[in-house]
C-alpha cells in the first residue's frame, strides 16, 4: 500500500511530504523528554507518571513537592543542588510561578546572571494563570481598600491632633457659657473617650471627624482630605463588583472546579467535584469539562456525547469543538475531526493548537501538503510557545493536543458566577469594624462631606477659631483682640492689657511667643516621631503625609495578613522572612526615618503692633461702620501696617 | 588692680573724693548692712542700680516706698519687666509713667538716698573695680557731682536724728491745724505744699512717707517746717488690735466638694458610653450584623453549594483545599496516603497552625484502601 502511495503522488509533493514529516517530528520533539528521569524519588516519579497517564495538563503536584524538596536544600545551605531542583520544578510545570520566583531570588543573592529571565518568567506565569490572577487581584484589592479606609482615618486622626487646640477651644468656650460642671477644659476629651467607650464604628467615627475636622483644615487638607474621601466612597458604592473575584478564593466556586482541570490529572473528587454542579448557567462549561476529562482518560464515547451537548448548548466554545474534534481524532474518524477544528477556526482563525490539530489529522489522511501548510500555520500562531508553557503534555507524547479552559473563559465563568451573588464579601469582611455595611459607607461619608461643606458655610462663626498671631494658641472672635493689629489670643492680650508703648508690648509679646511656641513644638515633634506620616501632616505637608500613611498603613497591613489576607490554600506557607518581615518592616522604618528629617516650613510672620494712633476702637469702630463704604478699611494686618509706613 | 579695704581705715566719703579727683571710671561695691555698687563714669556718680542683683533694685523701692508707683502698678511693671526683658526705667518711659525730666529728678533722688544710706553704715568694707566695662548696660539719668553728692548726704546725716527725735514713730497721725485755717492760701515751697495738699484728712506718718513721692529726709523736713510755721498739728495713735485669721476649714472641705463631683461625674460618663458599646449598640443592629469579635474559627459552619461569602465557611474551603494539596504531595512523595493528619504536620506538608485550626473546625480525615484514597469530612 505504501509503494502504491508513493507511485501516485508526484515528485514535488514527496518532497512536501519529508520536509512535513521532519518539521512535524521536530515539532513533536518533547522539550523536557528527560525531565522525568531526574526525579529521585521513585513514589513522585510513578505519582507523576500516573497524572501523565490520567491526563494532567500540568504537573503542579510534582512540582509543588520537588519545590519543597528543594526549598528544604536551600535552608541547608547547598544552594547550587537547590538550583538544580528549583529549575526543575519550574521546568515540568508551566504554569507554576513559585520557583521561579525563588530561583530568581537565589540566583541574584549569588550574583547569577540568570536572576532576570527567571524573574520575568516568573511574572509571566503569575499573570497567565487565572488563579494566580484572581488570588493576586483580589488581595491586592483589599489591600487598596483597606490600607485607603484606614489612611483617611488616621490621617483624619492626625489631623484632628494638629487641630485639636482650635476645637477643643471652641468647645470650650460653647460650654463654658452655659455650664460651669465638669470644667471646661475636660469636655473636649471626656467626648473622644466616651465616644470610643461606645464602639460605633469606623463609618459613625469617619463621619465625625470629617464633620468636626473640616471647619477648621486649610484649603489643602481638604482637598486631600476630599479625594480619600471620595476613594473610599468609589470602592464602597463598587464593592458589588469586587464579587468577581471571589471564585479565587472560594475552593467550592465553579470557577475554582473548572480551574482544577487545568491543574491535575483526572481522578474520583475532580470528576465529581464537576458531575454535581447544578448550576443551569454553566451546563454547556461543565459538558465541556466533563467530555475533556472523560477524553484524558480515554472513554472517547461519553466524552464525545457530553462535547456535542456541550457544543449544541454553546456554538461559540472554540475548546470544546477542539477537545471533539480531538475525540473524533483518537476514534480515527478524522473527517469529523477536521470539522471540529475547522468550526474552531471559523471562531478562532488564531488558534494555534486548531492548526496544528489539523496538520495531524491531514498527516493521518495522508494530505502532507496540507498538514504542511497548517503546521506551518500552527508554528506562525505560536505552538512552540504553547508547549514551552504547558511542558506535561510534552511528557505525554500527545499526536494532538486538547485545551481546558482558558484565562480569559474562566474570569467570563467568574463573572457570571457572581452575578447572582446578593451579599458582597468584603461587606462580610469589613461589617464587624464598619457596623454597617460596606455599601452603604460610600452613602454615610458623602453625607458627611456634603454636611460638612454645607455646616461650614453656614454656621461660619459656631466653627471659627484660629491660632493667635503672636504665641500660636487656639483662640476665637469672641475671646480674640485685633486693636494692636494683631489677632491675639486671651494670653496675649491680657500680656499687654493697659499697655501703651509699642516697644514693651512688642518685648512682651516676642517673649511670650518665645517660651508658649518654642515649648509647644518641641513635645510636638517628639510625639509625632512615633505616628507614621504626621510629621509631615503636622507641617502643612499634606500630600506627602498622605502618601507616607499610605505606605506605612500597607506595609503595615501586610505584615499583620502575614503577606496576604487571602493566602493561596494548595501555595507553600510563605516562610521566607524576608518579603513576609524584613522588607515590610524596613519600610516602615524607613518611612519613620524620614519622617525624622522633616521640620515645617518656616513662614515669615509680622508680629509688630500698631502704634496706638493706628490702632482701631472696637467700639468706635462698630458705630461708624454703618456710615463708612464698604471694605475701605485695611482689614489685614500688613495692609494696616502698608497704611501706618505710608503715613510716615 | 582694685582697690579695696575697710570703711574703718579708709572712710567711704575719701574714697568717693579720690575716685572724684582722679576722675575714675568704675564700679564700687560696698558691703555694709546691706549691699550697694555705685558706678561712677570720669568721676562723676550714674548710678546705684547693679543689674546683676536683680532682686533688689533700689529705684524700684525707691518707687514704691515713697509712693511714686503703687504695689499693684509695681507687680505689673515687674512682671513686665520679667515677659521683656527691658530695664525698668525704659519701661516707665516707654509707658509714660514718668517724663525723661521727672525720671532724671527721682533718679538723682534716689541716688541721694542710697549713698545717704550707705554713708550712715558705721562698718562697711568696699571695693573698687576700675575700667569701664563694668559699667556696659547700666541705665542712668543722672550725673551727680561727687562733692555736691556727700555734701547733701552730710547734712541729712546730720540732721536726721534730730527728725527722729520730733517723729520718734510712723504711726504719729497728723492733721491741718484748724485754728491756722484761713481763706488765704499759705505760702510754701514745692514739697511742704504736697504734704500740706495730702492733709485734706487725717494722715499718719508712715501714710505720708509713703504717699508723699519724696525721700524720707525730705517728707520729714518738710513737716518739720509745717509744724514750725503752725500750719499742722499732730497726736499719737491709738493702738489697734491684731486682725484674726479665719480658719480654712470649711474651705477644704468646699474644695474636695468641688473636686469629688466631677470625678464622679465624669466617671459616670464614662461608665454609660461603656455600657452604650457594650450593650445598647449591639442591641441596636439588626439581626445578621455583628461587631468584631476574636478571630477564632466557628466549629458549625453550615455547608452551602456553590459560591458562598461567608467568611467562615471560606476559610473551611480554604483548610480543605490546603489539607488536599498537602495529602496529594505526601502521596506523591510516599506513595500512599497518611494515617492521620499529624503525620502530614510533622513532615511539614501542612503547618502546625493549619492542624489546629482542622482540629478546631472538626474536619475529619480518614484513610481508606490501605493508603491509596482519603475522605475528608
Amino acid at each position: 500500500m505504501n509503494r502504491l502511495f508513493f507511485q501516485e503522488v508526484k515528485a514535488s509533493h514527496l518532497y512536501t511530504a519529508l520536509l512535513s514529516v521532519i518539521v512535524s517530528v521536530a515539532f513533536c520533539m518533547p522539550a523536557v523528554a528527560n525531565s522525568l528521569d531526574n526525579i529521585s524519588n521513585p513514589n513522585l516519579k510513578e505519582f507523576t507518571s500516573n497524572e501523565l497517564r490520567r491526563g494532567a495538563p500540568s504537573l503542579y503536584t510534582t512540582s509543588r513537592v520537588l519545590y519543597r524538596e528543594a526549598i528544604e536544600t536551600l535552608e541547608s545551605g547547598d544552594w547550587e543542588k537547590a538550583r538544580e531542583k528549583l529549575t526543575l520544578c519550574a521546568t515540568i510545570s508551566g504554569d507554576y510561578a513559585d520557583p521561579m520566583f525563588t530561583l530568581a531570588r537565589v540566583e541574584l543573592m549569588h550574583a547569577h546572571p540568570d536572576f532576570l529571565y527567571h524573574l520575568i518568567e516568573g511574572i509571566k506565569r503569575t499573570a497567565g494563570n487565572y488563579h494566580r490572577q484572581s488570588l493576586l487581584a483580589i488581595n491586592l484589592l483589599f489591600l487598596i481598600v483597606c490600607a485607603t479606609t484606614v489612611t483617611l482615618l488616621m490621617a483624619m486622626v492626625i489631623l484632628l491632633w494638629k487641630y485639636w487646640r482650635l476645637i477643643e477651644h471652641r468647645i470650650n468656650e460653647s460650654y463654658s457659657k452655659r455650664f460651669a460642671f465638669p470644667p471646661g477644659r475636660f469636655i473636649g476629651s471626656l467626648i473622644i473617650i466616651s465616644l470610643l467607650f461606645m464602639r460605633l464604628g469606623i463609618a459613625i467615627y469617619a463621619s465625625l471627624l470629617i464633620l468636626s475636622l473640616w471647619p477648621v483644615i486649610n484649603k489643602r487638607e481638604r482637598t486631600a482630605l476630599s479625594f480619600l474621601t471620595v476613594l473610599v466612597i468609589a470602592f464602597s458604592l463598587s464593592a458589588p463588583f469586587s464579587n468577581v473575584l471571589i471564585p479565587a478564593v472560594d475552593e467550592g466556586s465553579i470557577t475554582r472546579r473548572f480551574s482544577m482541570m487545568n491543574m491535575s490529572g483526572v481522578d474520583g473528587e475532580l470528576y465529581n467535584s464537576i458531575r454535581t454542579i447544578d448550576n443551569r448557567d454553566f451546563i454547556a462549561e461543565k459538558d465541556f469539562a466533563l467530555g475533556t476529562l472523560n477524553y484524558r482518560l480515554g472513554r472517547y464515547d461519553m466524552a464525545r456525547q457530553a462535547l456535542l451537548s456541550s457544543v449544541s448548548r454553546r456554538s461559540d466554545f472554540p475548546q470544546a469543538y477542539l477537545n471533539l474534534g480531538n475525540v473524533y481524532f483518537m476514534q480515527a474518524d478524522y473527517n469529523k475531526a477536521l470539522a471540529g477544528y475547522q468550526s474552531v477556526i471559523a471562531i478562532d482563525s488564531t488558534s494555534a493548537l486548531a492548526h496544528f490539530n489539523i496538520g495531524q489529522a491531514y498527516i493521518n489522511k495522508m494530505l502532507f501538503a496540507q498538514s504542511s501548510r497548517a503546521l506551518k500555520k500552527a508554528s506562525v500562531e505560536g505552538i512552540e510557545k504553547y508547549r514551552a508553557g504547558h511542558p506535561a503534555v510534552m511528557l505525554r507524547d500527545l499526536t494532538v493536543y486538547d485545551e481546558g479552559f482558558p484565562t480569559t473563559e474562566l474570569w467570563s465563568i467568574a463573572w457570571r458566577e457572581s452575578r447572582g451573588q446578593n451579599d458582597i464579601l468584603f461587606d462580610k469582611l469589613l461589617r464587624p469594624y464598619l457596623l454597617i455595611p460596606f455599601g452603604w459607607l460610600g452613602y454615610v461619608l458623602a453625607a458627611a462631606l456634603m454636611t460638612a461643606m454645607v455646616l461650614s458655610r453656614k454656621t461660619l462663626a459656631l466653627f471659627t477659631a484660629f491660632n493667635c498671631e503672636n504665641c500660636g494658641s487656639a483662640t476665637c472672635p469672641e475671646c480674640s483682640e485685633d486693636t494692636t493689629g494683631l489677632r491675639l489670643c486671651a494670653d496675649c492680650s491680657k500680656t499687654i492689657r493697659g499697655l501703651s508703648s509699642v516697644k514693651v508690648m512688642e518685648a512682651l509679646l516676642r517673649h511670650r511667643r518665645q517660651k508658649v511656641s518654642g515649648s509647644r513644638s518641641s513635645r510636638k515633634r517628639l510625639k509625632t516621631a512615633f505616628v507614621p506620616g504626621s510629621t509631615w501632616l503636622m507641617s502643612g505637608k499634606t500630600h506627602r503625609g498622605i502618601i507616607a500613611i499610605y505606605v506605612e498603613v500597607s506595609a503595615a497591613l501586610s505584615l499583620i495578613w502575614a503577606g496576604m489576607y487571602f493566602p493561596d490554600p494548595r501555595g507553600l506557607p510563605l516562610t521566607d522572612p524576608f518579603f513576609r518581615v524584613i522588607f515590610l518592616i524596613s519600610v516602615i522604618l524607613v518611612v519613620h526615618l524620614i519622617s525624622l528629617r522633616v521640620r515645617p516650613a518656616r513662614e515669615q510672620k509680622n508680629f509688630r503692633v500698631l502704634p496706638p494712633d493706628f490702632r482701631i476702637d472696637p467700639v468706635v469702630e462698630k458705630e461708624t461702620a454703618t456710615e463708612r463704604p464698604a471694605s475701605v478699611e485695611p482689614k489685614t494686618n500688613d495692609q494696616r501696617f502698608e497704611t501706618f509706613l505710608d503715613s510716615l | 588692680m582694685a582697690l579695696e579695704g575697710n570703711a574703718k581705715d579708709f572712710g567711704l566719703s575719701e574714697i568717693f573724693q579720690l575716685i572724684s579727683i582722679q576722675k575714675k571710671s568704675g564700679m564700687l561695691s560696698i558691703v555694709a548692712e546691706e549691699n550697694i555698687a555705685i558706678f561712677f563714669q570720669d568721676g562723676m556718680i550714674m548710678s546705684t542700680r547693679d543689674r546683676r542683683n536683680k532682686s533688689k533694685d533700689p529705684l524700684k523701692d525707691y518707687l514704691l516706698r515713697y509712693g511714686f508707683i503703687d504695689r499693684d502698678e509695681m507687680n505689673n511693671l515687674q512682671q513686665i519687666q520679667s515677659g521683656s526683658n527691658m530695664d525698668l526705667t525704659e519701661i516707665l518711659l516707654s509707658e509714660k509713667y514718668f517724663s525723661e525730666d521727672e525720671l532724671t529728678a527721682i533718679f538723682a533722688e534716689q541716688i541721694y538716698e542710697s549713698i545717704h544710706e550707705v554713708l550712715s553704715c558705721p562698718k562697711s568694707q568696699y571695693k573698687f573695680v576700675i575700667g569701664k566695662n563694668v559699667l556696659s548696660g547700666i541705665k542712668s539719668y543722672a550725673s551727680l557731682k561727687v562733692e555736691g553728692v556727700l555734701m547733701e548726704s552730710m547734712r541729712r546725716i546730720d540732721e536726721f536724728p534730730e527728725m527722729r527725735r520730733i517723729f520718734p514713730s510712723e504711726d504719729m497721725i497728723f492733721q491741718k491745724n484748724p485754728s491756722s485755717s484761713t481763706d488765704k492760701e499759705p505760702d510754701l515751697s514745692g514739697n511742704e505744699e504736697v504734704i500740706y495738699d495730702l492733709l485734706q484728712h487725717e494722715r499718719t506718718l508712715e501714710y505720708l512717707v509713703s504717699h508723699s513721692r519724696m525721700a524720707r529726709f525730705c517728707t520729714y523736713e518738710s513737716l518739720k517746717r509745717l509744724l514750725e510755721t503752725g500750719l499742722l498739728e499732730f497726736r499719737e495713735a491709738e493702738k489697734a488690735e491684731p486682725e484674726k485669721i479665719p480658719e480654712k476649714t470649711v474651705k477644704t472641705r468646699k474644695d474636695k466638694r468641688k473636686r469629688f463631683v466631677p470625678t464622679f461625674a465624669i466617671m459616670i460618663i464614662l461608665v454609660a458610653s461603656f455600657a452604650v458599646g457594650e450593650y445598647l449598640v449591639p442591641w441596636l443592629m439588626p439581626p445578621g450584623w455583628k461587631a468584631r469579635t476574636s478571630g477564632t474559627l466557628t466549629a458549625s459552619v453550615p455547608e452551602t453549594a456553590g459560591l458562598t461569602v461567608n467568611p467562615d465557611e471560606l476559610r473551611i474551603r480554604s483548610l480543605k483545599a490546603t489539607i488536599s494539596q498537602g495529602l496529594d504531595e505526601y502521596y506523591g512523595s510516599m506513595g500512599s496516603y497518611p494515617f492521620t493528619l499529624e503525620v502530614l504536620a510533622i513532615r511539614n506538608f501542612i503547618s502546625g497552625p493549619t492542624l489546629e485550626l482542622v482540629q478546631q473546625a472538626g474536619i475529619r480525615y480518614r484513610m481508606n484502601d490501605n493508603g491509596g484514597a482519603y475522605s475528608l469530612q
